[in-house]
C-alpha cells in the first residue's frame, strides 16, 4: 500500500466509517451529531471518573472566599485576606481539574480530527490548489490535474489545480494519492507526506506515502466548512463543541438520573 | 360561558384582529408581489432594435404581456442622481444628490456626492500608535426618504439587492438590502486595481485607476506589496500592507499566488476566482478581510500580473454592506465569495491598457454570472411584497464597447476581434436574465423591467473650464501650467464660473466660495448670459452645438438649495460629454477634442438625449412615465396604505 493511513486513525476509521456512512443520506449535521455522540459521552464520562470526589466543595469553597470579599468589603483586611485565600483556593480548584481534563481530551482529540476530515473541510467551488514541496522535482498526473503545472526552481515546489478535490487519484513520482472518495461523511485528504507525523496518527485527513525515494509534502486548498441551524451559522467547530457539549451533559443527566433509580429501588423482601 | 373559555378567546381576539387587518391589507393590492430589476443603462432604441432583431425574447414577451416606453431620467442624467430619485421618488434638489463628485464650496475640494468618512474625534495617542476612542463612521450624503418606508410600515416583506445609492444602508426600515453602486473598496476608492511587472515599457507613475508596481524576481519568484485599506491606529493612517508570493514558471506558461490567506494557478489569460487578502493592524490583533482576483498577462519575457480592486469580502465586511448585518455574510455561505464593489467592472483597468478588450470582457462575464447568481438566490424565497434587483452590465460594459458600434467613434477601430459584437450580445445577456425573473412570475406578480437611462456616443469631449476661460468667464495666470491640474493656475478674483464633476457648473459666488468675486445679485443674470452662450456655441470640427440644454438652479432659480448644489446642469447633446479634464477642474489647450479613450458611449447628457427604459408584465395606461414614478407604482400595486411622492403609472 502506497498511501498509508496510520494504524490508530485506520481503527478509529473503521468504526466510524460505517456510522457516517449511515448518516450520510441525512446530511452532515446529522453526520456530525452522530460522530460527536461517543466523543461527547467518553469526554463526559472520564471527566467524572477522573474528578476528585471533592470537586464541588473545592469550587464552593473558591466561591464563598469570594462572596466574603463582597460581604467585607468594608473591612480591608478581611478583604485582603480573603482574596489571597480565594487564589489559593482557585489554584487548588484548578490543579484539581487537571487530570479530568487531560483525561477527557483524549477522546476530544480522537474525535476532532475524525470530524474534521469528514465535516470540517470542503472542496472550493473552484479548482483546488495542490502545492508540493520537495526535496527535488516531483512529477505529477492524473485526470483531474489542471494545467499549468508550475514549479518553483528554489525552494522546489510544484503546484497545480485539481477539479473536485476529494474525487479522484492524484499521481505523484508514480504514487497515487488517495484525496478521498467525496462520499458524504468519508475523511477528505488535505495533506500528503512522505514525513511521518504525529499528528496523522488521528488525523485520516493527512496521509502518510510510503515508497517513495524523493521526500515530498503536499498540501490541497481545501476551505473550513461551516454550517446554519435554526438561522444560526457557524464554523464545524463550534457545532462540534456545542453538539458534543449538549450531548455530554445529556448522557450525565440520564446516567445520574439511572444512578438515582438504582439506589432507590425496593430492596427484594429477605427470603 | 365558562371562565376559562372566556380568556382564552380575550386572548385570541387582539390576534385574530391583527391577522385580519394584515389579510386586508395585503387583499387590497392589485399584486401580491412586485418584481423590479433594474438594469443600469438599459437604452430604449437599442433594446427596440434588439428586440426586432430577435436578440431579446423575453423582453419582447414582456412588452406583449404589458408595455414597452422609453422612461424619463433625471436632469443630470447620472446614476447617483438617477437612482436616488428612484428611491425617493423625488428629484436632486430634494435628495440632495446632483453629481457623481461634489465640491466644498470653501475649499473647492472634490468628494464623492454619495456617502462620506467621518473621522472619529478623539483618541489615545502612544508614539506613533494611534488609539481611538471614537470611531469613525461612515455617512449616507443622500436625503430623503426611501419609498420602501411605507411597505415597511405595513409589514410587507421587502427584499433590495445590490441597491445604488444606500450605501451604507441606514435606512432599512427592517428591509433585507444587500448594497450596490457606492460601495467602496477596502482602500475607501471606488475601486483602484494594482498591477505588479518588472516590464520597464510598463512602468509608470500614472495613478488614475490604480497602481503600476515594478516588481523583481529573485528564483522565479516574486514578492509583491499589495497596499490595503488605511491604517488608522496609525499616525498619518498609512495603507496597511501585506505581501504577496508570485512564483513564476515560463516553461509551463503560469504562475502560483499566494495571498498568505490563500492561493491561485493560473496559466497565461486566465483569471482565478476570488482570492481571501488579509491585511492586519495593530500588529494582527485587528484584521480587514478582503477578496480579489487576479488575472495572468504574461510571464515571459516579463511578469505582468494584474490584481481587481479589493472587495470587501462579504462573509466578513469591514463596511456596513448590508442589512440585517448577516444578510451578505449568509449569501456569501450560499454562493460563495462574490463583489461588494459598487462598480463591479473595473473599466479603468482598461482605459489606462493594463487589461485589453478580452481579458476584461472575461471579468465582465464572470460579474454578470455572479449577479445572475444573487437574483437566483433572492428569488428563490421570495414568496410576497417587493423584489429588487439592479445589474450593473450594461452600463459599464457599454461605456466601454459603445466604440464597436458607433462607426464615428474616434476609438472605432480599436476595438480587438473577440470583442466585435459584444453590445447586442450583453442585451441578448441581460434578456436571459429577465426571462430568469419572469420564470418566478405568478399570475399576481407584477414584474417591472426599467432602468436609470440610455446611451448616447460620446466622441468629443468639451472642456468646460477651458471655455469658460475663452469666453471671459475664467481668467488663467499660466494657461499652460493650469492643463490638467485642478485649477492650477487660475485667478480667483477675476473668475466668475468654475466646471467641476460632469454636468455641474458653479459660480464664483462671493460669501459662499472662499475667493468669490461675483455678487449674488448679479448671480441670476450671469447665469443667463453663460447658459445663452452655452447652448450657441459652435464645435469648429463638425459645426453642431455640444450643448443642447441647460438648467439653471441657482441665482434664487430654485428655493431651498443645499450649499453644495451646482448653480447649473449643463445637458450635453448627443456625441458629446464635458472632458475628462473638466470633471477634476482641470483645463485642456482645446475647448473641444476627441474623446480618445475606451469609454466611448455615454449618458451624462441631455436627458431627453438618453432616457431609460420601462418594460412591464402588466399593462401601465399613465402617460409619460418617469423613473422617480417607479417606487410609487410599486407601492401602489402591493395595496400600501400610504404612498411615496411620484406619479401611480398604473391609474390612467
Amino acid at each position: 500500500m502506497d498511501s498509508l493511513v496510520p494504524a490508530a486513525s485506520r481503527i478509529i476509521a473503521a468504526i466510524l466509517d460505517p456510522v457516517a456512512g449511515i448518516a450520510g443520506d441525512a446530511g452532515p449535521l446529522a453526520g456530525m451529531a452522530l460522530l460527536s455522540a461517543p466523543a461527547g459521552v467518553l469526554m463526559a464520562e472520564a471527566f467524572r471518573r477522573a474528578s476528585p470526589r471533592n470537586l464541588g466543595s473545592l469550587l464552593r469553597s473558591a466561591l464563598s472566599r469570594m462572596a466574603g470579599m463582597v460581604l467585607h468589603v468594608e473591612d480591608p483586611v478581611t478583604v485582603v485576606k480573603l482574596a489571597f485565600s480565594s487564589l489559593w483556593r482557585t489554584l487548588v480548584l484548578l490543579a484539581a481539574l487537571v487530570p479530568p481534563i487531560l483525561l477527557a481530551s483524549l477522546p476530544f482529540s480522537a474525535a476532532y480530527g475524525q470530524i474534521r476530515a469528514r465535516y470540517g473541510l470542503a472542496s472550493p467551488r473552484d479548482h483546488a490548489v495542490v502545492t508540493i514541496d520537495s526535496d527535488s522535482a516531483v512529477e505529477v498526473a492524473g485526470d483531474g490535474v489542471v494545467p499549468p503545472v508550475v514549479r518553483g526552481v528554489s525552494p522546489c515546489t510544484v503546484s497545480f489545480r485539481i477539479e473536485g478535490a476529494g474525487r479522484g487519484a492524484l499521481t505523484v513520482d508514480g504514487i497515487p494519492i488517495d484525496t478521498g472518495s467525496g462520499e458524504p461523511g468519508m475523511p477528505l485528504v488535505s495533506r500528503f507526506t512522505t514525513a511521518r507525523t504525529p499528528s496523522a496518527l488521528l488525523d485520516p485527513s493527512i496521509r502518510i506515502v510510503d515508497g517513495s525515494a524523493n521526500r515530498f509534502d503536499g498540501r490541497i486548498g481545501l476551505v473550513q466548512a461551516s454550517y446554519e441551524i435554526a438561522g444560526i451559522r457557524a464554523g464545524w467547530l463550534a457545532w462540534f463543541v456545542i453538539l458534543s457539549s449538549v450531548e455530554a451533559t445529556a448522557w450525565l443527566a440520564l446516567a445520574s438520573a439511572i444512578r438515582k433509580a438504582r439506589r432507590l429501588r425496593p430492596c427484594s423482601p429477605a427470603p | 360561558m365558562r371562565r376559562r373559555e372566556f380568556l382564552r378567546l380575550a386572548a385570541l381576539a387582539p390576534a385574530a384582529a391583527l391577522a385580519f387587518s394584515c389579510a386586508r391589507r395585503f387583499r387590497r393590492g392589485r399584486a401580491r408581489r412586485v418584481i423590479l430589476i433594474g438594469i443600469d443603462g438599459m437604452d430604449p432604441g437599442l433594446a427596440r432594435s434588439y428586440m426586432d432583431a430577435g436578440l431579446m425574447p423575453n423582453c419582447s414577451r414582456l412588452a406583449r404581456m404589458g408595455s414597452f416606453s422609453p422612461l424619463r431620467t433625471e436632469f443630470p442624467p447620472q446614476s447617483p442622481v438617477a437612482w436616488s430619485s428612484f428611491i425617493t421618488g423625488t428629484g436632486p434638489e430634494s435628495h440632495g444628490i446632483f453629481d457623481f463628485i461634489h465640491r466644498d464650496p470653501v475649499t473647492l475640494a472634490p468628494y464623492l456626492s454619495t456617502s462620506a468618512v467621518e473621522p472619529g474625534g478623539r483618541d489615545l495617542r502612544l508614539g506613533s500608535l494611534r488609539l481611538p476612542l471614537e470611531g469613525s463612521a461612515t455617512r449616507l450624503l443622500r436625503a430623503g426618504d426611501p419609498f420602501w418606508r411605507h411597505l415597511r410600515e405595513d409589514g410587507m416583506p421587502v427584499t433590495l439587492m445590490k441597491l445604488p445609492v444606500d450605501f451604507p444602508p441606514v435606512s432599512a426600515h427592517g428591509a433585507r438590502i444587500l448594497c450596490g453602486l457606492g460601495t467602496p473598496d477596502v482602500r475607501g476608492s471606488q475601486g483602484s486595481f494594482t498591477f505588479f511587472t518588472d516590464n520597464p515599457m510598463r512602468i509608470s507613475d500614472d495613478t488614475a485607476g490604480g497602481l503600476v508596481i515594478a516588481v523583481r524576481a529573485e528564483d522565479g519568484r516574486y514578492s509583491c506589496p499589495l497596499d490595503g485599506p488605511p491604517d488608522g491606529f496609525r499616525d498619518g493612517s498609512p495603507a496597511c500592507r501585506t505581501w504577496i508570493t508570485v512564483t513564476a514558471d515560463p516553461v509551463s506558461d503560469g504562475v502560483l499566488v499566494e495571498t498568505g490567506s490563500g492561493s491561485a494557478v493560473l496559466g497565461r489569460g486566465e483569471w482565478s476566482g476570488w482570492v481571501p487578502v488579509e491585511f492586519g493592524m495593530l500588529g494582527g490583533l485587528s484584521k480587514v478581510r478582503s477578496i480579489a482576483r487576479f488575472h495572468l498577462r504574461s510571464v515571459s519575457p516579463h511578469l505582468e500580473l494584474y490584481v481587481s480592486p479589493l472587495n470587501m469580502d462579504p462573509a466578513h465586511p469591514s463596511l456596513p454592506i448590508c442589512s440585517p448585518r448577516g444578510y451578505a455574510p449568509d449569501l456569501a455561505f450560499s454562493l460563495g465569495p462574490f463583489h461588494t464593489k459598487g462598480f463591479p467592472e473595473d473599466t479603468k483597468a482598461l482605459s489606462r491598457g493594463v487589461l485589453d478588450d478580452v481579458s476584461y470582457l472575461g471579468q465582465a462575464f464572470d460579474l454578470y454570472h455572479e449577479q445572475l447568481s444573487l437574483m437566483r438566490e433572492g428569488l428563490g424565497g421570495f414568496d410576497e411584497g417587493l423584489f429588487f434587483f439592479y445589474f450593473s452590465t450594461l452600463d459599464l460594459n457599454v461605456h466601454m464597447f459603445y466604440r464597436d458600434i458607433d462607426g464615428l467613434s474616434p476609438t472605432h477601430s480599436t476595438v480587438m476581434d473577440g470583442a466585435r459584437g459584444i453590445v447586442p450580445r450583453l442585451y441578448s445577456m441581460m434578456d436571459g436574465a429577465v426571462g430568469e425573473a419572469m420564470e418566478a412570475m405568478d399570475g399576481d406578480t407584477m414584474l417591472l423591467v426599467f432602468s436609470d437611462h440610455g446611451f448616447s456616443p460620446f466622441r468629443r469631449g468639451f472642456n468646460l473650464n477651458s471655455w469658460l476661460a475663452a469666453e471671459g468667464y475664467a481668467r488663467l495666470f499660466d494657461p499652460v501650467a493650469a492643463r490638467g491640474e485642478m485649477f492650477a493656475g487660475t485667478d480667483w478674483s477675476s473668475t466668475s464660473a468654475y466646471g467641476l464633476g460632469i454636468n455641474s457648473l458653479y459660480l464664483n459666488l462671493r460669501g459662499r466660495e472662499e475667493g468669490g468675486s461675483v455678487d449674488p445679485a448679479q448671480a441670476s443674470a450671469l447665469l443667463d448670459r453663460i447658459a445663452s452662450g452655452l447652448l450657441s456655441a459652435v464645435d469648429p470640427a463638425t459645426g453642431l452645438h455640444p450643448v443642447s440644454n441647460v438648467r439653471v438652479l441657482g441665482g434664487g432659480r430654485v428655493a431651498g438649495l443645499p450649499p453644495h448644489a451646482p448653480d447649473m446642469l449643463v445637458g450635453y447633446a448627443s456625441g458629446y460629454r464635458s472632458s475628462w479634464d473638466t470633471s477634476l477642474g482641470g483645463y485642456s489647450e482645446e475647448v473641444i477634442s476627441d474623446n480618445t479613450d475606451p469609454w466611448s458611449g455615454d449618458h451624462c447628457m441631455d436627458p431627453d438625449a438618453v432616457p431609460g427604459v420601462l418594460l412591464s408584465s402588466m399593462p401601465l395606461p399613465g402617460a409619460s412615465p418617469a423613473l422617480r414614478d417607479i417606487g410609487r407604482t410599486a407601492c401602489s400595486f402591493l395595496g400600501s396604505t400610504t404612498l411615496p411622492p411620484g406619479k401611480d403609472l398604473g391609474d390612467g
